[in-house]
């Protein structure tokens, strides 16, 4: 899909594909037709301006070459990234850019931070249940059904050559040597950024838009996004999707200067022998989660932490995942769970 | 002279390095390594953006929050009455100006007819200054409109249950 632009109900919307999903730059119009560089932004010292001449337009094409850099860079699907140079040299320390640094940086804090139910090492675990391959080429499964409190059954066995896909939650994946910009997988182990790399790509486009002057954007990955500001007079709208298949959103959120994150087992979901899967492992397991939660969203000043935060309640499950996300930073939370149930809380406190 | 060491705790002032100067020798190299570091991240992002933040993750993620309370509802009935969330999108603001949360149509989660902390939060505009009692409504007090009015990693957004039927983008399992 090449880049499309259209203008509608006061918003400049642009769409892409990229890193196996749409990727959206939403303007409001009135940032579109007056550019900052002409605006006096109240509260604003420095930073960027548009250009002169430069059209919103013209903003939202060089922000999908911004996307296309970062994922050539971290998407394990791109046989060159740095994610893939480190997976085929397990044990072996292979130079990185400082960005891929940062995100594998993030990845294991977040690793620790989650006593390991975030986990950047389950590239391997991801394989062995057929997700070797962008999720564009896979057989995607139906549409999820409403069901009791436990929506799965068992997963079927993988592949026998694959063994065991358990990892040590409480080990890291690999090494970083931050001075070198080198890093080392430990054997046994393939990094996989996905849960993180995709919001830390969004956050570094909306950062570079606020900085050549946009003030009222969203940037959105598949559901993943930052807020920037108002829409007009008004916070932003965010529908949240029925997981079973509805055609109007499940919630509809207003979000202003906020990132959200949404994880689910019923969209990325295909087809793997007789059974389906879903991408979201346990890393206990290696395998795909039982949970009985097939939607969370999770609000948060930074995405790559609502990425996280969203995951892994949705891992946990309702009840402890309803209790984890009760102590951690967040600014709220939507939860939907097999049976249709949605859970929600909200806290005015500033997260970090 | 020898100058005494326990009647001058910094050391010699003449021959030598005196303690007090390796400390400002130490805090200079300390100050030239973070802006080495601050240099690098600058010059990751060639375009000149100041990276969203230097902040770690376990700064982001350690500094723990209220805890608000949960509503529970069925899909289907959570765009129904009694959220108390204005059409005009200002009464969304009570709801991160609150720690309370509402339920949907019941009321019964603390926030009464008003939802999501009318009462606290819920009477802002955007262009009121922010005068949310928690702090996490529109917050950045910038007269203009501008919510928070820095960058989205350290700002004072907000969400809460939208009373809109038809949403700007929408978001789903990824």
């Amino acid at each position: 899909m090449g880049l499309v632009t259209e203008r509608r109900d006061d918003l400049v919307r642009t769409t892409f594909a990229a890193m196996g999903t749409t990727v959206e730059v939403v303007v409001a119009d009135g940032e579109a037709a007056e550019p900052a560089r002409a605006r006096h932004v109240p509260g604003d010292t420095g930073g960027e301006r548009l250009p002169g001449g430069t059209g919103v337009e013209r903003l939202l094409d060089e922000a999908r070459r911004l996307v296309a850099d970062w994922e050539r860079r971290l998407s394990r699907f791109h046989p060159d990234s740095d994610i893939s140079r480190i997976n085929a040299a397990a044990g072996r320390w292979v130079p990185v850019h400082p960005g891929t640094m940062e995100v594998l940086r993030l990845a294991e804090d977040a690793r620790r931070a989650t006593g390991g139910w975030y986990h950047p090492g389950l590239g391997r675990a991801m394989r062995a249940a057929g997700y070797g391959v962008s999720f564009s080429e896979l057989t995607p499964a139906p549409p999820l059904q409403r069901s009791g409190p436990t929506p799965w059954g068992e997963w079927p066995e993988p592949a026998p050559h694959s063994g065991d896909l358990a990892l040590p939650v409480d080990r890291t994946a690999y090494e970083l040597d931050e001075r070198a910009l080198r890093v080392k997988v430990v054997e046994g182990s393939e990094i996989d950024l996905g849960g993180i790399a995709k919001g830390w790509i969004v956050e570094q486009v909306a950062s570079w838009l606020r900085g050549m002057g946009l003030r009222q954007f969203i940037v959105n990955a598949g559901g993943d996004m930052v807020c920037v500001g108002l829409c007009g007079e008004r916070p932003w709208r965010v529908g949240i999707d029925d997981p079973f298949g509805g055609t109007a959103p499940a919630l509809t959120l207003d979000v202003w200067d906020l990132a959200l994150a949404t994880s689910g087992t019923y969209r990325r979901r295909w087809q793997a022998g007789d059974g389906i899967v879903h991408h979201l492992m346990d890393p206990r397991t290696g395998r795909p989660a039982q949970t009985d939660v097939v939607s969370c969203t999770v609000l948060h000043e930074r995405l790559v932490v609502a990425e996280v935060l969203a995951k892994v309640a949705l891992l946990l499950g309702r009840d402890a995942g309803t209790a984890w996300l009760a102590g951690q930073p967040q600014r709220g939370w939507v939860m939907i769970a097999a049976d249709g149930e949605v859970r929600h809380a909200w806290t005015g406190r500033k997260s970090g | 002279m020898d100058l005494d060491p326990k009647r001058d705790p910094q050391g010699p002032a003449v021959q030598g390095i005196s303690s007090r100067d390796a400390a400002r020798a130490e805090k200079a190299m300390k100050q030239g390594r973070q802006r080495a570091r601050q240099a690098r991240w600058l010059s990751v992002f060639s375009w000149g953006t100041v990276a969203a933040s230097v902040a770690g993750f376990f700064t982001l993620w350690y500094t723990v929050s209220g805890s608000p309370v949960s509503a529970a509802t069925g899909i289907g009935q959570t765009n129904g009455t009694g959220s108390g969330m204005a059409a005009q999108g200002s009464g969304s603001q009570g709801a991160s100006g609150s720690t309370r949360s509402g339920s949907m149509a019941s009321g019964a989660y603390g926030g009464g007819d008003a939802g999501f902390g009318g009462a606290i939060g819920g009477r802002r505009h955007h262009r009121d200054l922010g005068s949310g009692l928690d702090g996490g409504a529109s917050g950045g007090g910038n007269d203009g409109g501008v919510y928070g009015g820095s960058t989205y990693g350290g700002s004072f957004g907000g969400a809460g249950i939208s009373s809109a039927q038809s949403p700007d983008v929408r978001t789903g399992g990824s």
